[in-house]
Protein backbone atom coordinates (compact mmCIF):
# COMPACT_ATOMS: atom_id res chain seq x y z
CA UNK A 1 0.00 0.00 0.00
CA UNK A 2 2.79 2.33 1.00
CA UNK A 3 4.73 1.49 -2.15
CA UNK A 4 1.66 2.19 -4.28
CA UNK A 5 1.24 5.56 -2.58
CA UNK A 6 4.88 6.33 -3.27
CA UNK A 7 4.47 5.32 -6.92
CA UNK A 8 1.48 7.66 -7.28
CA UNK A 9 3.46 10.51 -5.73
CA UNK A 10 6.34 9.77 -8.13
CA UNK A 11 4.00 9.76 -11.12
CA UNK A 12 2.51 13.09 -10.00
CA UNK A 13 6.01 14.54 -9.68
CA UNK A 14 6.94 13.26 -13.16
CA UNK A 15 3.72 14.73 -14.57
CA UNK A 16 4.86 18.15 -13.32
CA UNK A 17 8.23 17.69 -15.00
CA UNK A 18 6.88 16.36 -18.32
CA UNK A 19 3.50 18.03 -18.87
CA UNK A 20 3.52 17.65 -22.68
CA UNK A 21 4.19 13.91 -22.47
CA UNK A 22 1.37 13.34 -19.97
CA UNK A 23 -1.01 15.50 -22.01
CA UNK A 24 -0.28 13.44 -25.14
CA UNK A 25 -0.75 10.19 -23.22
CA UNK A 26 -4.10 11.44 -21.86
CA UNK A 27 -5.28 12.39 -25.34
CA UNK A 28 -4.39 9.03 -26.85
CA UNK A 29 -5.97 7.24 -23.86
CA UNK A 30 -9.21 9.11 -24.50
CA UNK A 31 -9.12 8.25 -28.20
CA UNK A 32 -8.38 4.58 -27.44
CA UNK A 33 -11.17 4.49 -24.86
CA UNK A 34 -13.66 5.47 -27.56
CA UNK A 35 -12.22 2.98 -30.04
CA UNK A 36 -12.49 0.26 -27.38
CA UNK A 37 -16.12 1.20 -26.74
CA UNK A 38 -16.74 0.77 -30.48
CA UNK A 39 -14.97 -2.56 -30.38
CA UNK A 40 -17.08 -3.88 -27.51
CA UNK A 41 -20.29 -2.57 -29.05
CA UNK A 42 -19.55 -3.95 -32.53
CA UNK A 43 -18.62 -7.37 -31.19
CA UNK A 44 -21.72 -7.80 -29.05
CA UNK A 45 -24.06 -6.34 -31.66
CA UNK A 46 -22.65 -8.79 -34.23
CA UNK A 47 -24.15 -11.61 -32.20
CA UNK A 48 -20.89 -12.85 -30.73
CA UNK A 49 -20.70 -13.88 -27.06
CA UNK A 50 -20.70 -11.12 -24.45
CA UNK A 51 -17.40 -12.28 -22.95
CA UNK A 52 -15.44 -12.44 -26.23
CA UNK A 53 -14.43 -8.74 -26.54
CA UNK A 54 -13.29 -8.67 -22.92
CA UNK A 55 -11.31 -11.90 -23.28
CA UNK A 56 -9.68 -10.57 -26.46
CA UNK A 57 -8.81 -7.25 -24.84
CA UNK A 58 -7.15 -8.94 -21.87
CA UNK A 59 -5.43 -11.85 -23.63
CA UNK A 60 -4.47 -10.30 -26.97
CA UNK A 61 -4.47 -6.53 -26.28
CA UNK A 62 -3.78 -5.44 -29.86
CA UNK A 63 -6.58 -3.36 -31.37
CA UNK A 64 -6.16 -3.95 -35.11
CA UNK A 65 -5.96 -7.73 -34.79
CA UNK A 66 -8.93 -7.78 -32.39
CA UNK A 67 -11.08 -5.92 -34.92
CA UNK A 68 -9.92 -8.25 -37.71
CA UNK A 69 -10.56 -11.36 -35.59
CA UNK A 70 -14.07 -10.30 -34.62
CA UNK A 71 -14.87 -9.04 -38.12
CA UNK A 72 -13.93 -12.33 -39.75
CA UNK A 73 -15.86 -14.46 -37.26
CA UNK A 74 -18.91 -12.16 -37.37
CA UNK A 75 -19.01 -12.45 -41.15
CA UNK A 76 -19.19 -16.23 -40.86
CA UNK A 77 -15.48 -16.92 -41.25
CA UNK A 78 -13.57 -19.79 -39.71
CA UNK A 79 -11.98 -18.99 -36.28
CA UNK A 80 -8.70 -20.47 -37.54
CA UNK A 81 -8.69 -18.08 -40.50
CA UNK A 82 -9.40 -15.26 -38.05
CA UNK A 83 -6.52 -16.47 -35.89
CA UNK A 84 -4.13 -16.48 -38.86
CA UNK A 85 -5.26 -13.00 -39.94
CA UNK A 86 -4.72 -11.71 -36.40
CA UNK A 87 -1.27 -13.24 -36.20
CA UNK A 88 -0.33 -11.79 -39.59
CA UNK A 89 -1.36 -8.32 -38.45
CA UNK A 90 0.55 -8.68 -35.19
CA UNK A 91 3.77 -9.69 -36.94
CA UNK A 92 4.69 -6.01 -36.80
CA UNK A 93 5.36 -6.43 -33.07
CA UNK A 94 8.68 -8.12 -33.86
CA UNK A 95 10.41 -4.90 -35.04
CA UNK A 96 8.54 -2.92 -32.38
CA UNK A 97 9.88 -5.24 -29.66
CA UNK A 98 13.34 -4.95 -31.17
CA UNK A 99 13.19 -1.15 -30.91
CA UNK A 100 12.16 -1.36 -27.26
CA UNK A 101 14.64 -3.94 -25.98
CA UNK A 102 16.74 -1.40 -24.05
CA UNK A 103 13.71 0.31 -22.54
CA UNK A 104 12.35 -2.93 -21.06
CA UNK A 105 15.52 -3.50 -19.04
CA UNK A 106 17.34 -6.65 -17.97
CA UNK A 107 15.11 -8.21 -15.30
CA UNK A 108 12.92 -11.06 -16.56
CA UNK A 109 9.79 -10.10 -14.63
CA UNK A 110 10.01 -6.52 -15.84
CA UNK A 111 10.59 -7.65 -19.43
CA UNK A 112 7.60 -10.00 -19.37
CA UNK A 113 5.30 -7.31 -17.96
CA UNK A 114 6.65 -4.73 -20.39
CA UNK A 115 6.25 -7.04 -23.36
CA UNK A 116 2.59 -7.53 -22.48
CA UNK A 117 1.94 -3.76 -22.59
CA UNK A 118 3.66 -3.27 -25.97
CA UNK A 119 1.38 -1.58 -28.48
CA UNK A 120 2.02 0.93 -31.27
CA UNK A 121 1.25 3.95 -29.12
CA UNK A 122 3.53 3.01 -26.22
CA UNK A 123 6.42 2.28 -28.59
CA UNK A 124 5.89 5.63 -30.34
CA UNK A 125 5.76 7.49 -27.01
CA UNK A 126 8.91 5.78 -25.84
CA UNK A 127 10.89 6.26 -29.04
CA UNK A 128 10.12 9.98 -29.14
CA UNK A 129 11.97 10.59 -25.84
CA UNK A 130 15.63 11.48 -25.65
CA UNK A 131 17.07 9.60 -22.64
CA UNK A 132 16.39 6.07 -21.40
CA UNK A 133 14.85 7.28 -18.12
CA UNK A 134 12.19 9.34 -19.91
CA UNK A 135 11.69 6.55 -22.44
CA UNK A 136 10.93 4.13 -19.59
CA UNK A 137 8.63 6.64 -17.92
CA UNK A 138 6.70 7.23 -21.18
CA UNK A 139 6.49 3.50 -21.85
CA UNK A 140 5.22 2.44 -18.43
CA UNK A 141 2.85 5.32 -17.79
CA UNK A 142 1.49 5.13 -21.34
CA UNK A 143 1.32 1.34 -21.25
CA UNK A 144 -0.58 1.05 -17.97
CA UNK A 145 -2.98 3.92 -18.77
CA UNK A 146 -3.71 2.59 -22.27
CA UNK A 147 -4.26 -0.93 -20.97
CA UNK A 148 -6.75 0.30 -18.38
CA UNK A 149 -8.57 2.57 -20.87
CA UNK A 150 -8.73 -0.14 -23.53
CA UNK A 151 -10.21 -2.73 -21.19
CA UNK A 152 -12.57 -0.26 -19.52
CA UNK A 153 -13.78 0.87 -22.94
CA UNK A 154 -14.32 -2.72 -24.04
CA UNK A 155 -16.45 -3.46 -20.97
CA UNK A 156 -18.49 -0.27 -21.47
CA UNK A 157 -18.98 -1.07 -25.15
CA UNK A 158 -20.03 -4.64 -24.45
CA UNK A 159 -22.48 -3.63 -21.71
CA UNK A 160 -23.94 -0.49 -23.29
CA UNK A 161 -23.33 -1.48 -26.93
CA UNK A 162 -27.00 -1.16 -27.79
CA UNK A 163 -27.11 2.52 -26.83
CA UNK A 164 -23.98 3.62 -28.69
CA UNK A 165 -24.34 4.10 -32.41
CA UNK A 166 -21.05 5.55 -33.57
CA UNK A 167 -18.27 6.83 -31.32
CA UNK A 168 -16.50 8.35 -34.35
CA UNK A 169 -18.87 11.33 -34.26
CA UNK A 170 -16.90 12.69 -31.29
CA UNK A 171 -14.05 13.30 -33.72
CA UNK A 172 -11.43 11.89 -31.39
CA UNK A 173 -10.41 9.38 -34.03
CA UNK A 174 -8.17 12.15 -35.36
CA UNK A 175 -6.19 12.19 -32.10
CA UNK A 176 -4.48 8.87 -32.73
CA UNK A 177 -2.81 9.72 -36.09
CA UNK A 178 -2.14 13.31 -34.98
CA UNK A 179 -0.23 12.28 -31.85
CA UNK A 180 1.53 9.42 -33.64
CA UNK A 181 2.67 11.82 -36.39
CA UNK A 182 3.94 14.30 -33.80
CA UNK A 183 5.92 11.49 -32.15
CA UNK A 184 7.27 10.34 -35.50
CA UNK A 185 8.43 13.80 -36.64
CA UNK A 186 11.86 13.84 -34.89
CA UNK A 187 12.81 10.61 -36.71
CA UNK A 188 11.89 12.12 -40.07
CA UNK A 189 14.78 14.62 -39.94
CA UNK A 190 16.96 11.78 -41.24
CA UNK A 191 16.63 11.84 -45.06
CA UNK A 192 16.78 8.04 -45.35
CA UNK A 193 14.07 7.53 -42.74
CA UNK A 194 11.91 10.20 -44.39
CA UNK A 195 12.22 8.46 -47.78
CA UNK A 196 11.33 5.14 -46.20
CA UNK A 197 8.36 6.62 -44.31
CA UNK A 198 6.99 8.27 -47.45
CA UNK A 199 7.35 5.12 -49.54
CA UNK A 200 5.99 2.83 -46.80
CA UNK A 201 3.09 5.13 -45.95
CA UNK A 202 2.22 5.65 -49.62
CA UNK A 203 2.21 1.93 -50.38
CA UNK A 204 0.14 1.23 -47.24
CA UNK A 205 -2.50 3.79 -48.23
CA UNK A 206 -2.63 2.61 -51.85
CA UNK A 207 -3.04 -1.02 -50.81
CA UNK A 208 -5.70 -0.25 -48.17
CA UNK A 209 -8.78 -0.61 -50.42
CA UNK A 210 -7.67 -4.03 -51.68
CA UNK A 211 -6.54 -5.95 -48.58
CA UNK A 212 -8.09 -6.67 -45.16
CA UNK A 213 -7.68 -4.13 -42.35
CA UNK A 214 -4.31 -4.26 -40.64
CA UNK A 215 -2.46 -5.79 -43.59
CA UNK A 216 -1.73 -2.44 -45.36
CA UNK A 217 0.53 -1.43 -42.48
CA UNK A 218 2.55 -4.62 -42.97
CA UNK A 219 2.71 -4.03 -46.73
CA UNK A 220 4.10 -0.58 -45.88
CA UNK A 221 7.27 -2.34 -44.73
CA UNK A 222 8.43 -2.21 -48.36
CA UNK A 223 9.43 1.34 -47.42
CA UNK A 224 12.54 -0.25 -45.88
CA UNK A 225 13.81 -0.62 -49.45
CA UNK A 226 13.96 3.18 -49.81
CA UNK A 227 16.52 3.41 -47.02
CA UNK A 228 18.36 0.18 -47.87
CA UNK A 229 21.31 1.57 -49.89
CA UNK A 230 21.79 4.31 -47.28
CA UNK A 231 21.75 1.75 -44.47
CA UNK A 232 24.29 -0.39 -46.28
CA UNK A 233 26.58 2.61 -46.76
CA UNK A 234 26.22 3.74 -43.15
CA UNK A 235 26.83 0.22 -41.86
CA UNK A 236 29.92 -0.09 -44.03
CA UNK A 237 31.04 3.32 -42.79
CA UNK A 238 30.52 2.38 -39.17
CA UNK A 239 32.42 -0.88 -39.68
CA UNK A 240 35.31 1.01 -41.30
CA UNK A 241 35.40 3.44 -38.37
CA UNK A 242 35.44 0.51 -35.91
CA UNK A 243 38.28 -1.21 -37.82
CA UNK A 244 40.35 1.96 -38.01
CA UNK A 245 39.83 2.53 -34.26
CA UNK B 1 -18.23 -23.15 -30.84
CA UNK B 2 -17.36 -21.37 -27.58
CA UNK B 3 -14.44 -23.72 -26.97
CA UNK B 4 -13.07 -23.03 -30.47
CA UNK B 5 -13.44 -19.29 -29.91
CA UNK B 6 -11.64 -19.47 -26.57
CA UNK B 7 -8.87 -21.64 -28.03
CA UNK B 8 -8.31 -19.35 -31.02
CA UNK B 9 -8.35 -16.26 -28.77
CA UNK B 10 -5.77 -17.79 -26.46
CA UNK B 11 -3.62 -18.86 -29.45
CA UNK B 12 -3.81 -15.31 -30.84
CA UNK B 13 -2.81 -13.92 -27.46
CA UNK B 14 0.10 -16.33 -27.08
CA UNK B 15 1.27 -15.70 -30.66
CA UNK B 16 1.09 -11.93 -30.21
CA UNK B 17 3.01 -12.12 -26.96
CA UNK B 18 5.55 -14.35 -28.71
CA UNK B 19 6.10 -11.78 -31.46
CA UNK B 20 6.53 -8.99 -28.92
CA UNK B 21 8.91 -11.02 -26.79
CA UNK B 22 10.87 -12.33 -29.79
CA UNK B 23 11.60 -8.80 -30.96
CA UNK B 24 12.77 -7.70 -27.53
CA UNK B 25 14.81 -10.87 -26.94
CA UNK B 26 16.42 -10.83 -30.38
CA UNK B 27 18.39 -7.73 -29.51
CA UNK B 28 19.34 -8.99 -26.05
CA UNK B 29 20.40 -12.49 -27.06
CA UNK B 30 22.26 -11.83 -30.26
CA UNK B 31 24.74 -9.18 -31.19
CA UNK B 32 23.32 -7.84 -34.43
CA UNK B 33 25.20 -5.84 -37.00
CA UNK B 34 24.69 -2.10 -37.33
CA UNK B 35 23.00 -2.71 -40.68
CA UNK B 36 20.34 -5.00 -39.19
CA UNK B 37 19.69 -2.53 -36.35
CA UNK B 38 19.30 0.26 -38.88
CA UNK B 39 16.89 -1.84 -40.98
CA UNK B 40 14.81 -2.58 -37.87
CA UNK B 41 14.66 1.14 -37.04
CA UNK B 42 13.58 1.92 -40.61
CA UNK B 43 10.95 -0.84 -40.37
CA UNK B 44 9.49 0.72 -37.22
CA UNK B 45 9.35 4.16 -38.87
CA UNK B 46 7.66 2.61 -41.94
CA UNK B 47 5.09 0.87 -39.73
CA UNK B 48 4.25 4.12 -37.94
CA UNK B 49 4.05 6.07 -41.21
CA UNK B 50 1.70 3.41 -42.58
CA UNK B 51 -0.40 3.51 -39.40
CA UNK B 52 -0.69 7.31 -39.52
CA UNK B 53 -1.65 7.47 -43.20
CA UNK B 54 -4.05 4.53 -43.10
CA UNK B 55 -5.69 6.00 -39.96
CA UNK B 56 -6.01 9.40 -41.65
CA UNK B 57 -7.56 7.76 -44.70
CA UNK B 58 -10.33 6.21 -42.60
CA UNK B 59 -11.07 9.24 -40.42
CA UNK B 60 -14.67 9.96 -39.50
CA UNK B 61 -16.21 12.46 -37.09
CA UNK B 62 -15.21 16.12 -37.13
CA UNK B 63 -12.08 15.37 -39.08
CA UNK B 64 -14.09 13.97 -41.97
CA UNK B 65 -13.86 16.31 -44.94
CA UNK B 66 -17.39 17.52 -45.63
CA UNK B 67 -18.77 18.74 -48.91
CA UNK B 68 -19.44 22.41 -49.48
CA UNK B 69 -23.19 21.83 -49.26
CA UNK B 70 -22.88 20.04 -45.91
CA UNK B 71 -20.64 22.82 -44.62
CA UNK B 72 -23.15 25.44 -45.73
CA UNK B 73 -25.89 23.54 -43.90
CA UNK B 74 -23.72 23.33 -40.81
CA UNK B 75 -23.12 27.09 -40.79
CA UNK B 76 -26.68 28.12 -41.58
CA UNK B 77 -28.37 25.60 -39.32
CA UNK B 78 -30.34 22.78 -40.85
CA UNK B 79 -33.70 23.79 -39.43
CA UNK B 80 -35.68 27.04 -39.74
CA UNK B 81 -35.24 29.42 -36.88
CA UNK B 82 -31.60 28.55 -36.30
CA UNK B 83 -29.54 31.71 -36.34
CA UNK B 84 -26.97 31.89 -39.10
CA UNK B 85 -23.41 31.88 -37.83
CA UNK B 86 -20.83 33.64 -39.95
CA UNK B 87 -17.74 31.75 -40.97
CA UNK B 88 -14.27 32.98 -40.12
CA UNK B 89 -13.22 32.13 -43.66
CA UNK B 90 -13.56 35.29 -45.74
CA UNK B 91 -14.46 33.45 -48.95
CA UNK B 92 -17.37 31.78 -47.22
CA UNK B 93 -18.77 35.18 -46.25
CA UNK B 94 -18.91 36.31 -49.88
CA UNK B 95 -22.42 36.44 -51.36
CA UNK B 96 -23.20 33.38 -53.43
CA UNK B 97 -23.49 34.05 -57.16
CA UNK B 98 -27.05 34.32 -58.46
CA UNK B 99 -27.94 31.91 -61.21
Amino acid sequence: MRSMKRTLVDVREQARQHPALFRDIALVCLADLLVAISFGAITVSSGLPFWLPMLLSVVVYAGASQFAFVGLIASGGNPFAALLAGLLINLRHVPLGFALADVLGERWARRLQGTYLMVDETVAFSMAQRDVHTQRLAYWVGGVCLFLCWNLGTVVGAVFGGYIEDTAVFGLDAAFPAVLLALLMPSLKDAGLLRAALLGGGVAVLSAPFVPAGVPVLIGLVGVLAAWPKSTQSAAGEQAVRQSA
Amino acid sequence: MNAVLIASTVCLGVGTFGFRFAGASLKKKFRLSARVERVMLVAVVCLFAGLVLVAVRSLKGVALPVSHDQRALRWQGSSPGVRRRSSWLWWERLPSPRV
